[in-house]
């Protein structure tokens, strides 16, 4: 149940306004709100809700035309139906008013037949106003559903894909894990937005998705690699950015931009394209930094893990050279966290 | 279902103070409405005209309260003061001029004559 707001500093057109809108009898209309004053109305208006306003355009104080910008400037009654009451050779005023935001007019002295026809019309749009907003919202409600399933689908998508990578390489789940949280927390310290931190969560992962494609002989070698083995080992970051280029979806171009260059050093000595300082993107500076420090604390057949003390001398040192100097200081900053991070996502065993 | 009718044959002066067929017709001929704003538009008008007739009051503002009395009265079927108060509109724009005065000390009278035919009006049933 809503209302209808008159606003009219005479006595004797309230009332009449009064009395004709309560024998219309209209459904869903309760009896209407009345203000001899604009500033009353107005400060009734910013916590009422009403399906018309009926405003007289000569008052003292506050006149109509500022009574409908008044009106307009809520959001809540942007929309509102407004009829303004002029005399009519009030031609001015009409133009001003319509500029304003108003809907329609009538005339003084007030014609019954006319004035009842012109609060229907209005009342009507209202009510076209009201469901045009209710399935503008239900439709805004369908579509963050299905964006909110699409994503959820994306995610999954995306670990299933990475958990593919995973069955043929020597990395743990938790590694995968790990790239994409020290990521996160490496993107916060740069100053990038929730949602370029939250894609950085996600990509990551994804960046030795190529190494599906390396022959086992050299993915699983226990010795060293010669210098041919290298070269087909160093693919893959090739071969993840042909299975994840050419996505229309934002998350997987990003991982495609760090499969390709999370092996570029800053110095212009990585591959596969030998990049240098910003040239390589930013997702693949950030992530260049978490392989390697999670990389030298985990545990390998090869290797024990490394101290975090140990790890973190290294990664410094390769500042400039290996690793993007503003990369290494936004690490540094987030150090704390990410060492909670690597003792809460310790290795384990990877689930078949 | 009422109508309004004056209780002895109207003259044209009468008429002229008080239409009772504009609020028959704006209320649809309902008597406790037509009562209810007749109540109301005789304070009213009375009010409006003590304000314009008031020594203090600027043109400007008897314009305003010229342009209110226009509209109420006109309204309610106060034809000859609506009438009056829309020439005094007009000629307050030129100023507080003789005319202006002419027309501001005709308005009690107009005022009297709406009284007196209000009185004269009777609501009848109709059939």
């Amino acid at each position: 149940m809503t209302a209808i707001l008159v606003v009219d500093d005479s006595d004797v057109e309230r009332a009449i306004y009064v009395h004709i809108l309560e024998t219309l009898h209209l459904p869903g209309i309760t009896t209407p709100v009345a203000f001899a004053e604009s500033t009353k109305a107005l400060a009734w208006s910013e916590s009422n809700d009403f399906d018309l306003a009926i405003v007289d355009y000569n008052m003292p104080e506050i006149n109509g035309l500022e009574v409908i910008s008044a009106l307009r400037v809520n959001p809540a009654h942007r929309e509102t139906p407004i009829v303004m009451v002029t005399s009519a050779t009030e031609h001015d005023v009409r133009y001003r008013a319509l500029e304003l935001g108003a809907n329609d007019f009538v005339t003084k002295p007030i014609d019954r037949i006319e004035f009842i026809a012109r609060v229907q019309n209005m009342l009507a749009l209202s009510r076209s106003y009201r469901k045009l907003a209710d399935r503008a919202a239900s439709l805004s409600d369908e579509v963050a559903r299905a964006t909110a399933g699409i994503i959820r689908r994306e995610r999954e998508t995306v670990f299933r894909l990475t958990r593919a990578a995973e069955f043929r390489d020597n990395e743990t789940g938790a590694h995968i894990l790990r790239m994409g949280l020290f990521c996160a927390e490496i993107a916060v310290e740069l100053g990038m937005s929730q949602d370029e931190c939250d894609m950085m969560l996600m990509a990551a992962p994804m960046h030795d998705v190529g190494k599906v494609a390396t022959p086992d002989a050299i993915l699983l070698k226990p010795g060293q690699l010669s210098p041919e083995e290298w070269v087909i080992m160093r693919q893959h970051t090739l071969q993840g950015y042909e299975i994840l280029k050419e996505s229309e979806s934002s998350l997987l171009q990003l991982a495609a931009d760090i499969a390709l260059s999370h092996h570029e050093r800053f110095d212009g000595s990585g591959y596969p394209n030998g990049l240098v300082g910003e040239a390589i993107p930013l997702a693949g500076r950030i992530c260049a930094v978490s392989d390697v420090f999670d990389a030298l604390t985990s545990k390998r057949p090869y290797k024990d893990a490394w101290s975090i003390d140990q790890a973190v001398a290294t990664v410094l040192a390769g500042s400039a050279k290996h690793f993007d100097p503003a990369v290494i200081t936004a690490f540094r900053s987030a150090l704390p966290r990410i060492v909670e991070l690597k003792i809460r996502n310790a290795d384990l065993p990877v689930a078949m | 279902v009422t109508t309004l009718v004056f209780r002895e044959s109207a003259n044209v002066e009468a008429l002229y103070a008080f239409n009772p067929d504009r609020l028959a017709s704006l209320f649809d001929n309902d008597s406790n409405a037509i009562d209810g704003v007749l109540l109301v538009a005789s304070r009213s008008l009375s009010r409006a005209i003590d304000r314009i007739v008031a020594p203090e009051e600027t043109s400007l503002d008897a314009r305003e309260n010229a342009h209110q009395l226009k509209g109420a009265a006109g309204n309610v079927g106060a034809d000859e003061l609506s009438d009056l108060a829309e020439a005094l509109e007009l000629e307050l724009l030129r100023g507080w001029t003789s005319s202006a005065r002419a027309v501001v000390a005709s308005l009690p009278g107009a005022m009297q004559r709406f009284t007196n035919a209000l009185s004269a009006v009777d609501q009848r049933l109709s059939t």
